[in-house]
């Protein structure tokens, strides 16, 4: 059953993405897949398995979730690797420990070129669901 | 408390062209907020967030005049791109969201001697061989091999370290904003990360919006003008336009990172954190100015280098069949970056740092930063339009000088979501058409065509038609394309 989802929302320009999850890790392994899954990644047919130890303090949730995203951006641009399991031991509000799994060569047919604060609000509904919107520079 | 984001009511028509939103619309707002735009232009950008974000920046401390967009403004993050913010240095912030991610984007222009009906036989054969030999596509890497030793000279020395190696000419330099090199620029602020994404990366297109085109020049506005900047009607000229990659990408998220904590220790407020700024001269500020200058320089390096590629094609594929192309030099303007200017201010010189996101220097004639051979005329700008349409070259005024900040428009500007294209456009039946119109088009793939199709974007003669008749930039000449290489 999933735990979250995301969905594309209009942006004239960028790349705006709603996520959602059914908790904190939840949210911050969906707005990974969701960016992962949207930069549409072309394997080459010598892709081997590649991997990445993540480990971020911030002072809140939402440089929190810049500084996740940025660093798997930063990680997939220097290993040319895509990212397609986000394994989270440890998130907190100013904390993310994990481990994502993931296969190089790879080359992305989007490009995204960083994470924003505009418009980043980490929240949690009345059912208890978290949610957040990102804003990217493509 | 009132509305927090303007209305059409809410803005009071100054002239033609000119809407502003006066400074008492928000209690935050330290100046009036300026749009550059006619009633279609108003009506797309009240469509979406783009005079919230103007107004947000009318907030910026030490802001002087007025917050301006210019008629290709169209909603981003923290600034709207054709944004316009000059903060006074001596008490005012610099603010890395006002010059972007990609930190020294810009366009630069080469005229030939060539008759672009007797390169039409060609075309086909040119573009298949420039997709070839200029590395194109996210994270593609060049042939220009450098170690990081050498990749902090060119972050020192810019478009200059590239014609030291053989890449260009003396030419090329004057003809580029401030000579293809920023002062200032500061290796040791710039990240070992930012270093390692720049280390493959000269001398590479990129993706997105960033092109390589070959166009006719099919209009002349003023003759005189146009000669001067080598321009004649019916000849080939080439655009390029891409900016300083990984590099640049990796300052900027850097610094709007690191300076995060500096919104309190300076006790600056602001309505958006990707506003967010610091003092010019308190460190934190001069070290962004530092990398955010190297960031600038290699991407004036990474442009000279594809010129270097575009002359060897052009000599290969032509040299033989129609002599020597002579490919020169019009000019390289950049239309993301934060720049140290004097302008005057209530009749005074002041020291600004001038934010242009989006928006490109427009300076008017008898400038000192204009070549001299261009000086008379005014400084060359350069405006790209949506792929398959056309483009603009034009000359900064006086009135950019005395409104403006000596800013003007950097391009169409967009009117629909990269996603909203791949939806309703079919990125190989664009490409037939584009073909069918006589457009040569080389793109890795389908889906990124769409994304860049002309539904995508305002009306180019729309958006230069508002400068021009407002007097912040003249026409000199419009072009159109005839090959068209995407990322």
């Amino acid at each position: 059953m999933a735990d979250g989802g995301y969905r594309e929302r209009a942006h004239p320009a960028d790349l705006c993405l709603e996520v959602w999850g059914v908790d904190r890790a939840a949210l911050y392994r969906n707005a990974a897949k969701a960016l992962f899954e949207t930069l549409d990644f072309c394997l080459a047919p010598t892709a081997e398995p590649a991997s990445c130890s993540i480990a971020l303090q911030a002072p809140d949730p939402e440089t929190l979730m810049v500084d996740w995203l940025s660093e798997l951006l930063y990680q997939s641009d220097i290993q040319r690797a895509w990212w397609h399991t986000f394994d989270l031991h440890q998130v907190t509000p100013t904390v993310l420990r994990g481990t994502v799994l993931g296969q190089r060569p790879a080359t992305p047919r989007r490009e995204v070129k960083a994470v924003t604060y505009t418009g980043l609000e980490i929240s949690q509904d009345d059912r208890g669901q978290w949610s957040a919107t990102i804003t990217f520079d493509v | 408390m009132g509305a927090t984001v303007p209305s059409k009511q809410d803005l009071q028509q100054r002239s033609p062209w000119v809407w502003e939103v006066p400074a008492t619309f928000r209690a935050d707002m330290r100046v009036p907020a300026r749009l550059y735009a006619d009633e279609d232009i108003l009506a797309q950008a009240l469509s979406d967030r783009s005079l919230e974000q103007l107004v947000n920046t009318a907030t910026l401390p030490g802001i002087v005049g007025q917050a301006m967009a210019m008629p290709d403004v169209h909603q981003g993050y923290g600034f709207p791109i054709g944004g316009v913010v000059a903060t006074r240095v001596s008490d005012g912030v610099v603010s890395p969201g006002g010059v972007g991610y990609d930190i020294n984007c810009g366009v630069r222009l080469l005229s030939t001697r060539l008759h672009a009906g007797d390169v039409l036989p060609y075309v086909g054969e040119l573009m298949t061989a420039l997709f070839a030999e200029v590395p194109v596509g996210v994270g593609s890497a060049g042939e220009v091999r450098i170690d990081r030793r050498e990749l902090r000279t060119v972050l020192v020395e810019g478009a200059g370290w590239a014609v030291r190696k053989g890449l260009g000419d003396r030419l090329d330099l004057e003809h580029t904003e401030d000579q293809g090199c920023l002062a200032g620029a500061d290796p040791s602020k710039v990240s070992s990360r930012a270093l390692e994404r720049g280390l493959e990366q000269v001398g590479t297109l990129g993706s997105g919006n960033h092109f390589l085109e070959l166009d006719e020049v099919t209009a002349v506005y003023d003759a005189a003008t146009a000669e001067t900047l080598g321009l004649r009607e019916g000849d080939l000229c080439v655009w390029i336009h891409c900016g300083s990659r990984g590099l640049g990408h990796q300052v900027c998220t850097d610094y709007v990172r690191s300076l995060q904590p500096a919104l309190n220790k300076y006790r600056l407020a602001i309505p958006d954190r990707e506003l967010v700024c610091a003092p010019v001269s308190s460190p934190e500020g001069q070290d962004y100015l530092a990398a955010m200058a190297c960031a600038a320089n290699y991407a004036w390096a990474n442009r000279q280098a594809i010129t270097h590629f575009v002359r060897r094609v052009f000599d290969r594929v032509l040299g033989q069949r129609l002599g020597d192309p002579e490919l020169k030099m019009v000019y390289d303007v950049c239309h993301n970056i934060a720049k140290i200017e004097t302008h005057r201010v209530d009749g005074h010189p002041e020291s600004l740092c001038v934010h242009r996101k989006g928006a490109t220097r427009a300076f008017g004639p008898g400038r000192p930063e204009v070549p001299a051979d261009y000086r008379a005329v005014g400084q060359p700008v350069l405006i790209p339009g949506s792929m398959g349409t056309g483009s603009y070259v034009l000359v900064g005024t006086d009135v950019a000088m005395a409104e403006t900040f000596g800013s003007t428009c950097h391009g169409a500007g967009r009117t629909m979501s990269r996603h909203g294209a791949i939806q309703s456009v079919s990125g190989g039946q664009l490409r037939r058409d584009l073909e069918q119109r006589g457009i040569a088009v080389r793109a890795q793939s389908d889906k990124g065509l769409a994304e860049e199709a002309p539904q995508a974007y305002k009306d180019v003669d729309a958006v230069v038609n508002v400068v021009h008749s407002h007097g912040m930039a003249r026409k000199v000449a419009r072009t159109r394309p005839l090959g068209v290489m995407k990322g």
